[in-house]
């Protein structure tokens, strides 16, 4: 039997599918207002491309802010255990994990096995996480993919305050009509978001290997910029948006080998 | 972590009559001062509630009527006030709400001031309230409360703040009979201080009796009997109150009862409560969780001592006042935490920093790392304000409280 996770974030719903061989299919979709239909579709979307129906799944664990809204799921897990799941399967030496979504970022220590032993998260203040990066890209009329590319060419930061996100949309603002170029603009919003999430990083006390992950893991000039601020190089999976789901699937299959449905 | 409604909770009934109590004493206040010429004196915490009442004055605990109005829901339209006002959004959410309070023009639940007693135990209390002062155009005292060092300069108290304190006392006397027209009355402050006693001691027992598992009261109730020590030190009917909540949890331990079946955790409450969403403690209990103990009570009651000496009464309650945790360095509380984990098998703390409060979030970081080393137990910091619902977020506060359970395991 094969198993699955789906994690319900604020912005996205993801669901991974494992078989025995690893990850046979993933999707991520939209949540828009209604959490339980983004949890369904995301589902459906990794079924169709796994090649199976639901009777296939022998397990389904569901994580995330809108776990509870998830009626395919058997079980739900919390977000923080199954990160932490994920990330130590995709790197075993993990020991630190950087989680920045749309809504919060949170930080979490592991043991070797890849428990969580501590963790900590910025839940209060939209200016460390994705929320920032959409608006900052809407005010400045870029793609949201293409923030990262456009920081990498900056030839400096542009001052951008760390304390609030909506003070700091007005920045931005006065920064266009001064004609600061928007590299450099965008530059210093990753600049921001660095100085608030390295103040989550430390109240854990990170150790290496540190893994980014969480939509915000994409943009290139985000990670540079929190390597910048951090003094230390993340590790960054190659699909970052799943490691919760991916988390919820490992354990669901854990739960299969134990025979527990 | 499924999240089972099923779980069931045994609340305490004793603690259910808390808010009749309230009412009565606000009736009594105002009765008292209609017929009688009684004085009504706002204070803050620490407060002075067992000297105040050695006169005919009715003292209110103002942060408490905060957390009141906090709990019902009706909050932000006093804060809203005060902001109007011109009130910093910055500043100490209890204190707006004071203020916007004030600005209303209701008494209720609390009676308009005759006179304002504060202690610089917080660093804006004092000046946060000169508006209302104001306000009400009524005579405001500040008591200088020194600083307990005890960590850098020794294992006790500093008998020259001992003595610095107590002169504050003595001056804090002047101005009551100043501004009552009486003179204090020994008999009847040796009488506060022995209800006080009372009081203090039923709320020591409750705290030994917690140590049982399962644990026989749970966060909510001891939240609601916090109010008491609050509001009613030195009152007979709250010390009456606290001995009859002190008989109702013995009872329980007798009967092996707990605030849940199946006892997974014992949970540490640190800093102030979430006023608006009491309900989080159920939430814990859900979850197989007790928040078995939170500290706010400390300011109020110690749990190892911080009694009272009818006999000695200034001395002993400058003692008391300079001994409380959060005054000072942070290695008291520290020292507070580290009994409370030991004799209430705590495996897990929660440190509620509240935004706007400047006293009670600096030790966060230094009480995690004691707590881990020491014992091996976490501490996750939360970080919300305890009065004003206008920031937060209940499902991700859930989802972070499930996230620390199923780390504890």
């Amino acid at each position: 039997m094969l198993a699955a996770g789906i994690d319900v974030g604020a912005v996205s719903a993801k669901a991974v599918i494992l078989s025995n061989g690893g990850i046979a299919a993933y999707s991520i979709v939209v949540t828009g207002e209604e959490a339980s239909i983004a949890a369904r579709l995301a589902l459906d979307e990794a079924l169709r491309l796994a090649g199976i129906t639901q009777d296939d799944l022998g397990q389904i664990i569901a994580t995330g802010i809108g776990k509870a809204s998830v009626d395919v799921a058997s079980k739900t897990k919390s977000e923080v255990v199954c990160l932490g799941k994920g990330a130590a399967w995709l790197t075993p030496e993990v020991r630190t994990v950087i989680d920045i979504g749309a809504e919060s970022s949170k930080v979490l220590r592991l043991n070797e096995k890849g428990g969580v032993e501590d963790f900590a998260s910025n839940d209060k203040c939209a200016s460390g996480t994705g929320i920032f990066l959409q608006a900052a890209a809407k005010i400045l009329e870029v793609k949201l993919a293409d923030l990262g590319e456009l920081s990498l060419a900056a030839r400096s930061k542009a001052p951008v305050s760390g304390m609030c996100a909506v003070f700091a949309e007005s920045e931005i603002v006065s920064h266009i009509h001064s004609e600061v170029p928007k590299g450099d603009i965008i530059a210093g919003v990753h600049k921001a978001i660095a100085d608030r999430v390295s103040s989550v990083v430390n109240r854990v006390g990170p150790r290496e290997v540190v893994l980014m992950c969480g939509g915000v893991a994409r943009n290139l000039g985000m990670v540079r910029a929190l390597e910048e601020r951090l003094g230390f190089t993340l590790a960054v999976p190659e699909n970052p948006e799943i490691v919760a789901a991916l988390g919820a699937a490992l354990i669901a299959k854990e739960a299969l080998a134990k025979g527990m449905r | 972590m499924a999240v089972p409604n099923s779980v069931k909770k045994f609340a305490l009934e004793t603690t259910s009559g808390v808010s009749r109590l309230m009412k009565e004493y606000a009736l009594r206040a105002r009765k008292a001062r209609d017929e009688d010429g009684a004085k009504i004196c706002w204070h803050w915490a620490v407060n002075h509630a067992e000297i105040l009442r050695a006169f005919n004055i009715y003292p209110f605990m103002v942060e408490l009527h905060s957390g009141f109005l906090s709990a019902k829901g009706e909050i932000v339209k006093y804060l809203e006030l005060a902001e109007g006002w011109g009130f910093s959004r910055d500043a100490c959410t209890l204190h707006r709400a004071c203020l916007g309070h004030s600005l209303a023009g209701e008494e209720a639940m609390l009676p308009n001031p005759d006179m304002l007693v504060c202690t610089t135990s917080c660093d804006s209390t004092a000046k946060a309230l000169f508006p209302v002062a104001d306000h009400f155009k009524v005579p405001y005292y500040i008591v200088d409360l020194p600083w307990n060092v005890q960590a850098a300069e020794g294992p006790a108290v500093q008998e020259h703040r001992v003595r610095y304190y107590q002169q504050q006392l003595e001056d804090l006397i002047s101005f009551l009979e100043k501004n009552t027209g009486e003179t204090l009355d020994q008999e009847r402050l040796r009488e506060s201080f022995r209800q006080a006693n009372r009081l203090h001691y039923a709320w020591q027992d409750i705290y030994k009796l917690k140590a049982n598992s399962p644990c026989p009261m749970g966060g909510k109730d001891e939240v609601v009997a916090t109010g008491v020590l609050m509001q009613l030190a030195g009152d007979r009917q709250g010390a009456d109150f606290m001995e009859r909540l002190r008989d109702e949890v013995a009872e329980r331990v007798a009967r092996g009862q707990g605030v849940i079946e199946n006892e997974q955790h014992r949970i540490l409450w640190l800093g102030p409560y979430i006023a608006y969403d009491l309900a989080l403690f159920d939430h814990f209990e859900d979850l197989g969780a007790v928040v078995v103990k939170a500290e706010l009570d400390q300011m109020f009651a110690g749990i190892y001592g911080g009694n009272l000496d009818p006999d000695n009464p200034l001395e002993s309650f400058a003692r008391k006042h300079i001994s409380y945790m959060y005054n000072g360095v942070y290695e008291n509380r520290i020292e507070l935490a580290r009994r409370v984990v030991r004799d209430l098998k705590i495996d897990g703390i929660v440190y509620m920093c509240a935004f706007f409060c400047h006293l009670l979030g600096g030790a966060q970081r230094a009480i995690k790392d004691a707590m881990s080393e020491e014992f091996g137990v976490p501490t996750m910091v939360i970080d919300v304000d305890n009065v004003d619902p206008r920031s937060y977020n209940p499902d991700m506060m859930r989802s972070r409280i499930e996230d620390f359970l199923e780390m504890l395991g």
